[in-house]
């Protein structure tokens, strides 16, 4: 067996472990919780259904609260995956081949779970009919949904393209073993992929061009989200840097995503071989480079606001950084963009479990912030004569923010139960380009794909 | 003490019958019957419609001091109610509501008493025609006056662009992995028939 064939067998064992092993107890347990907080997820939103949006914590000055936060928040999260993967992708960065697929899958899970949250906040579902019918081209708000409807399509066929030659594989390894409706879906989706030259150069092809197009497709769609903050005159909103300060926000908490989902996966199918130290301490470098970009964003912004200090953004400002809301700005601060930054920083620190724990920080703070974003700039009074407007979310918006977190874990535990957790394609194109680079050298070839540490 | 117990029955059953008899003191009166008139006035432009109606019993007479619930019929994912107000019988049995449609033409209106121990449910239906426009704000448009006009065309032709690029990439996916009439090996040189090649190259 040559060198690329053994490394092949070893890493195709790898990705196909989700799939063939039988679940574990570990595994029905954490899905049936999931469910469990998806289920009350469901029963909140029908309540709200029933009753209208007078159960949330929601009035008529603070519209957006939960709902809302959660939008910018998930839409974020998964351009910060789907970038990750473009980017990597285009720079043939070596290494990328065994995080791309999970990359890919939170994208456009978290993708799926944010999109659903303006239909949520309008109430009643079937005023999007409005939306199409009564839209103004003049609106971020109609620009919002043709950008995120575009950007989705875009993610899945994102995932999907490099998918279908493991769904080949799929097909022709679980031929004997996998139930009638998965050979089914199995045959559907792999398209009679045989493997032929003209079908890798098609694909390749396409695999570009949709890396290529996700960049700034993932940027317009989290600029037109923050231009629906940033054209109104709201203090704290009324700002020329929202769209890039919410790009960076996005990306920053999308890295920490990512090592997120590498981190439980790797530990739960014992990918260890394949998702290594190095691949952690090199998103913990993006995630660095990334929380200090958008430190730099957060000071430029307060500091210009508060230098011209405008009466409303003054009270805007005490009310976030010394006043009713100061905990909650202060631990993201602390908590979720100085911690994670100097756990990367400092070369101690720059381990598996430290780096997954500063990611997670950064993911939880970046959840704060969009909340400190949407809420204090519509609680904060325009008028002198009417006061600070308190709100409460209620159990409804908190059941629906656990359910939609909840949702993530959800289908991509589901997911990868039907398709291989590593890109076996990608990792078989990295191994053969290492395999040529290593013969052209007249040596052994060193350890594939970029798994040395 | 068997008959005594028989006795006792027998005149309750009596008793029971006669009380459930019409025009018993104790039987319970049936609801009297009741009738809606819906009358809606149109709604002119930049006004509500009024909605009015009168409720009277089976012999006419104007029943007053009793609620009348308004509904508007919606038509967004099929048709259903939407209440739009809740008014009280005057003396002459009329009670009213204003609404302001945002949907122009025909709006249906069902006026709904819902009854009460006296008086039997009853529900009528009428129309009301509103008269646009409806939008009574104005919407922010783009400052720079030059290019108002065509900077959503720019935006719309990007999205039109990337769709078209996704679409492409799919179709030629697609044909390729269902094997169309373009499959060959990438190192396969493309074959080149004579009857492909210009007239003069023949």
């Amino acid at each position: 067996m040559s060198s690329f064939a053994a490394t092949h067998a070893s890493y195709e064992e790898a990705a196909f472990r989700p799939v063939v092993q039988r679940p574990g107890l570990v595994w029905w347990g954490l899905f049936t919780v999931l469910s469990a907080a998806i289920v009350v997820g469901a029963v909140a939103y029908a309540y709200q259904l029933r009753e209208g949006l007078n159960v949330t914590g929601l009035n008529q000055r603070v519209s957006w609260g939960f709902y809302i936060s959660n939008l910018v928040f998930f839409i974020g999260i998964s351009y910060g995956g789907a970038i990750t993967s473009a980017i990597l992708r285009l720079t043939n960065a070596p290494w990328r081949a065994p995080l791309t697929r999970m990359a890919e899958g939170m994208a456009v899970a978290s993708l799926v779970v944010g999109a659903v949250f303006p239909i949520i906040d309008l109430g009643r579902p079937d005023h999007m009919y409005q939306l199409f019918v009564h839209g103004q081209v003049g609106s971020p708000v109609l620009w919002d949904v043709v950008a995120i409807s575009t950007y989705l399509v875009a993610s899945l066929v994102f995932i999907y393209l490099p998918l279908i030659p493991d769904i080949a594989l799929c097909r022709d390894r679980l031929a004997s073993s996998a139930g009638p409706v998965r050979r089914l879906l199995y045959r559907g989706l792999s398209l009679g992929w045989k493997g032929t030259g003209e079908q890798r150069r098609v694909l390749n092809m396409g695999m570009t061009v949709l890396a290529i197009l996700i960049i700034p497709l993932a940027v317009s769609v989290h600029s037109v989200l923050a231009w629906l903050f940033g054209v109104t005159v709201r203090p704290g909103w009324d700002s020329t840097i929202f769209a890039p300060y919410f790009v960076m926000g996005a990306m920053y908490s999308g890295v920490g995503s990512v090592i997120l989902v590498m981190a439980a996966f790797r530990w739960a199918y014992h990918l260890d071989a394949y998702i290594t130290p190095k691949h952690f301490r090199y998103l913990g470098y993006m995630l660095l480079v990334l929380g200090m970009g958008y430190l730099y964003f957060m000071v430029a912004e307060y500091l210009t606001e508060g230098y011209k200090l405008h009466q409303q953004t003054g009270d805007l400002l005490e009310l976030v950084m010394l006043g009713k809301l100061a905990s909650l700005f202060w631990l993201f601060v602390i908590g979720g963009l100085l911690l994670p930054i100097a756990v990367v920083a400092i070369p101690a620190t720059r381990t598996v479990p430290f780096i997954t724990l500063a990611a997670l920080a950064a993911v939880l703070g970046m959840w704060l912030k969009r909340f400190l974003i949407v809420v204090p700039s519509l609680a904060e009074s325009l008028s002198p004569t009417t006061k600070l407007t308190i709100y409460h979310p209620t159990w409804v918006e908190i059941s629906i923010t656990i359910a939609a977190a909840a949702a993530i874990p959800w289908l991509l535990m589901v997911f990868f139960r039907l398709f291989p957790i590593i890109s076996v394609f990608e990792m078989d194109e990295v191994a053969e380009a290492e395999e040529r680079k290593a013969e052209e050298l007249g040596a052994a070839p060193v350890q594939a794909m970029g798994v040395a540490q | 003490m068997k008959t005594t117990l028989r006795l006792l029955l027998l005149a309750a059953t009596v008793i029971g019958l006669v009380a459930l008899l019409p025009g018993s003191a104790m039987a319970q009166a049936a609801p009297k019957n009741t009738s809606i008139t819906v009358a809606p006035i149109d709604q002119p432009k930049g006004k509500p419609a009024i909605i009015a109606a009168t409720l009277k019993d089976a012999a006419g007479s104007p029943l007053g001091g009793v609620p009348l619930r308004f509904y508007v019929e919606t038509d967004a994912f099929g048709p259903r109610l939407m209440k739009v107000g809740e008014g009280v019988t005057d003396v002459s049995g009329t009670a009213a509501v204003a609404f302001k449609s945002t949907w122009l033409g025909q709006n249906k209106v069902t006026v709904v008493f819902p009854g009460n121990a006296t008086l039997a449910a009853s529900q009528a239906n009428g129309q009301f025609n509103a008269v646009g426009p409806v939008a009574v704000h104005k919407n922010a448009e783009l400052a720079i006056k030059s290019i108002r006009d065509w900077a959503p065309m720019v935006a719309f032709g990007l999205v039109i662009v990337v769709w078209a690029t996704l679409l492409f990439v799919l179709f030629r996916t697609f044909r390729v992995m269902l094997g169309g009439p373009r499959e060959r090996s990438a190192t396969e040189p493309r074959a080149v028939t004579v009857q492909n090649l210009p007239a003069d190259e023949r």
